[in-house]
């Protein structure tokens, strides 16, 4: 029942390495631009010169020489330049799939976290989807959504001052239930064709770009379609489906298993969660032990070298 | 701060503490002897005296009285929540304050810590007897004023029997009424409802709140050390006294109602 | 509190209630995260434990994580025994939704509750005194929340017996000062009228005035009475079943909590030490006798395992300080 271990140290072997003293950082460069290998900055170092490359996000012009702003993975296309950080905020585009939750209410519109507004004349009204918005709507928005909710939704439009504003038009997107909430690193989740993945555990995943996961259970396809009667009742409830055990303990696997590949930092598609499904299945023991230590780097270790 | 470099006037000493006057020749314990309560039996409480709708212009208000703690209590609300978020069930707020000369030692005008401690106590006490879910986006603020204390444990028992009564006293829809009492484990005695010095003898001390009229317990607050068997004894002890002091309640709210139907008829 | 939805919420109880029970990473109902501990983690102070619960083991992320520091300071005092004050501070960074009124509240009352459990005067240990009625030992012992992701009061009682129990008390010697014997004159006669001590008169009157500490280097002797600390155990409530050691959404997801501090200064015999109701829940007398003889069986687990962790601990920073002084350059 309890387990104590000890703390992680980082390595005794730490040493700083003097810089070398006559570094060409600009013949470098051009050689890298020219091969195409991989290449680390960090804020402030020199790139190239700003007559030949276009900057791109990441870097900034500084007297004729396009310099990085974040510390990341320098990549090229054609003439462009730019810098994709390592760890950073999501940087949200149209069209991207997000998970979020309601923050606040406000007059006619919904706030969710990072800055996102969700507007009523973005979701879809009970009684069918042409309908026109009515005053009555406003002031019972709560019955549709309420504080603390999640839901998912696609990124439509951007104002003016960079606030996103979300959309769930369509019958596949809207309140979320029958499973929970997994969080990763943004960068993780890498723009996919579908980001609706459904496992072969009767598991069905939602790979928000923002970093939220939802891990439900699995929703049959000919139920989730339907536009003639568009059940208000149904879609906002906030009740869940009764939930079998086989399910659930499905439902945690995937979650640890999201988890553990986070922690090292695993980019997540289907065919990662597949293989990582299937291995923890032949694995012995509880749900639970995936989260030891071992266990986690064993299956990183496979992972890796199928992916490879 | 500016007086104590005062040049004008003569200044007193930079620090001084009040003067405690020794009234009656102070005992000193003697050692491990099993004490006897003095003046009660170890299972009588302290008469109360309890008065609603003392504080007119409050919504509700109960005033307590037992032997030595006195506290006066008044309720407003439900009111509109000040912050914007919306919750769906009520809050209850609940404030405590010691009035200077409530103590041996004077307490400075401002709250401090034991303040915050007795009141959440009491706001544990209350919590689930408060139908909260008939006010959403409201508070009910309940504020407590100790006119005389005698022990930590006797303000939060009688503090919690107050603010019942004055919940009871603004018509706010509860479940059932709170009461509670404590219990000190002196040697191998219990004895109920202590006093400070008696608090200041015992090895641990317990105080319980529940709701008579349902059987269940709202608060368990103990400090000290106590065998777990000593624990539940107490608990059952209190239990039962809270039954008592249940029908003492009741009694002085239907009193005070049956006065303000028969004024207003 | 965290926010979580209506469906989340039933989502987690239905998994409580459900049988066999399921929980969101797959743990029963009184299973614990795995709890990381060290002790001697800051070298300026007397005492110190670094406790983690639940943190990712690969890259030590997640988890709530305290931090607890005991530090010694002389006091001029009118009492004996010296005395123990405990304080809570919440980094912000633990609660970024918090206001910091909010916060100074949560401080507040944590600090309440961990305050009036250790300085009872039934724990206090009895080498805190330096001279009696003059000088003595105050204990601060402080903690530091860097990170909550539920269960707090658990991992705080935790630390602060690991804390406790890593704490050396330095050894004092006490001083008296003596005024020199007058001499009489060249004479060299002894002057008779002088006080002899009498070797009858068997009172130890202390004249001590002041205390030294006799070795600088030496750490001291640890603190008596070390196994009285207690430990901490949170049960959960939701209807019909408990659960321990709750993430932040299970917290969310049930509203009432029992807490029962235990201490086992002998193994047969525990004693509470404190007991706390929170949150909005009701119980039967019935359901309370059960929940603290469960909490029995709990904290004797934990603390034999806390102990040997302790003790292991102890072997261990002998080890690490003899292989870092081989180590220097």
């Amino acid at each position: 029942m309890f387990e104590f271990t000890s703390f992680r140290h980082p390595p005794d072997n730490y040493s700083i390495k003097n810089a070398p003293d006559d570094v060409d950082m600009d013949e470098d460069d051009d050689d890298f631009l020219e091969t195409g290998g991989l290449k680390l900055t960090c804020p402030g170092e020199s790139l190239t010169s700003a007559q030949a490359y276009m900057r791109g996000h990441g870097t900034y012009v500084d007297k004729e020489e396009v310099i990085a702003s974040v510390c990341g993975l320098v990549e090229r296309v054609n003439k462009l330049i730019t810098v994709r950080a390592v760890r950073t905020r999501y940087n949200p585009e149209v069209g991207d799939l997000v998970v979020g939750r309601i923050t606040e209410e406000m007059e006619s519109r919904w706030n969710s976290r990072q800055d996102a507004v969700l507007m009523l004349s973005s979701v879809n009204l009970p009684g069918g989807v042409q309908r026109r918005k009515l005053e009555s709507d406003e002031l019972q928005m709560r019955t549709f959504f309420e504080e603390g909710d999640l839901l998912v939704a696609e990124v439509q439009a951007f104002f003016g001052d960079g606030t996103m504003s979300l959309h769930t038009r369509s019958l596949s997107y809207g309140k979320l239930r029958n499973g929970q909430l997994v969080t990763v690193p943004p960068i993780l989740v890498r723009r996919l064709k579908s980001h609706f993945i459904s496992l072969p555990c009767e598991v069905d995943l939602i790979l928000g770009l923002n970093g939220y996961i939802w891990v439900s259970k699995h929703v049959k396809e000919n139920e989730r379609e339907g536009e003639e009667g568009f059940d208000a009742e149904a879609v906002y409830s906030n009740r869940n489906d009764h939930i079998d055990d086989s399910t659930r303990t499905a439902i945690s696997r995937v979650t640890n298993l999201i988890t553990i590949l986070a922690a090292h930092s695993i980019p997540l598609t289907d065919t990662v969660l597949l293989e990582a499904y299937e291995w923890s299945l032949e694995q012995e023991g509880d749900v639970k032990d995936l989260l030891q230590e071992d266990l986690g780097d064993a299956l990183v270790a496979t992972i890796l070298a199928k992916g490879a | 701060m500016q007086s104590a470099f005062d040049r004008r006037r003569i200044n007193g000493p930079e620090e001084s503490s009040p003067p405690v006057f020794a009234t009656e020749a102070l005992e000193i314990p003697s050692g491990n002897a099993q004490k006897t309560r003095k003046g009660r039996n170890t299972s009588d409480i302290r008469p109360i005296f309890l008065q609603p709708g003392l504080i007119s212009q409050a919504n509700g208000s109960a005033y307590i009285e037992t032997e030595r703690i006195k506290i006066a209590c008044s309720v407003y609300g439900p009111r509109q929540s000040k912050n914007t978020v919306y919750s769906e069930k009520g809050r209850l707020n609940v404030e405590l304050k010691f009035a200077p000369f409530s103590c041996e030692r004077r307490r400075a005008p401002l709250r401090d810590a034991e303040d915050r401690s007795i009141a959440v106590a009491i706001q544990q006490a209350l919590l689930s007897s408060v139908r909260l879910e008939m006010f959403p986006k409201s508070t009910i603020d309940v504020f407590l004023v100790v006119i005389e204390a005698d022990g930590i444990e006797g303000c939060i028992a009688s503090g919690s029997i107050a603010a019942s009564t004055a919940l009871a006293d603004a018509g706010i829809d509860m479940f059932g009424l709170v009461m509670s009492c404590s219990a000190a484990v002196v040697g191998t005695e219990i004895w109920i409802d202590p006093t400070q010095e008696e608090s200041n003898l015992a090895d641990g001390s317990l105080v319980l709140a529940c709701m008579p009229a349902l059987g269940s317990v709202t608060s368990v607050w103990q400090s000290g050390r106590m065998t777990p068997s000593q624990v539940l004894t107490c608990i059952e002890a209190c239990e039962s006294k809270c039954t008592d002091i249940h029908s003492v309640v009741a009694q002085s709210l239907l009193d005070s109602a049956r006065a303000a139907t028969t004024t207003n008829a | 509190m965290t926010s979580i939805s209506k469906a989340e919420r039933s989502y987690i109880q239905a998994g409580l209630l459900a049988n066999p029970p399921r929980r969101a990473n797959g743990r029963a109902l009184h299973d614990f995260r795995s709890i990381s501990l060290e002790t001697g983690v800051a070298p300026l102070s007397n005492g110190s434990a670094r406790l983690s619960i639940g943190q990712n083991p690969h890259e030590g992320s997640g988890g709530t994580e305290i931090m607890a520091s005991v530090k010694l300071e002389v006091e001029s005092i009118e009492e004996d025994g010296g005395r123990i004050a405990c304080s809570v501070s919440c980094s912000p960074s633990a609660y970024p939704h918090l206001s910091s009124g909010a916060l100074d509240d949560l401080q507040h009352d944590l600090t309440a509750v961990l305050h009036q459990t250790l300085s009872h005067p039934s724990l206090h240990p009895k080498n805190l005194g330096i001279i009696p009625q003059k000088k003595s030992w105050l204990l601060n012992l402080d903690f530091l929340v860097m990170a909550d992701a539920g269960n707090i009061y658990d991992a705080l009682f935790m630390a602060a017996r690991a804390a406790l129990w890593d704490t050396k008390v330095p050894r004092t010697r006490s001083v008296e000062y003596k005024s020199p014997k007058t001499f009489s004159s060249a004479s060299g006669d002894m002057d008779v009228d002088q006080d002899t001590a009498s070797g009858f008169d068997t009172r130890k009157v202390s004249h001590a005035v002041d205390f030294e500490v006799p070795d600088y280097w030496d750490e001291g002797e640890v603190l008596e009475g070390r196994e009285r600390w207690p430990v901490a155990v949170t049960l959960n409530l939701v209807p019909t079943i408990h659960f321990l050691d709750a993430t932040s959404q299970e917290e969310a997801s049930c509203s009432s909590r029992l807490l029962l501090v235990y201490s086992y200064e002998s193994p047969s015999s525990p004693t509470v030490q404190s007991m706390r109701m929170l949150g909005s829940g009701e119980l039967t007398i019935p359901q309370l006798k059960d929940l603290v003889k469960e909490a029995q069986k709990y904290t004797k687990d934990m603390v034999t395992a806390l102990t040997a962790k302790l003790v292991e601990e102890d072997l261990c920073r002998n080890q690490k300080a003899r292989d870092k002084f081989v180590k220097r350059k």
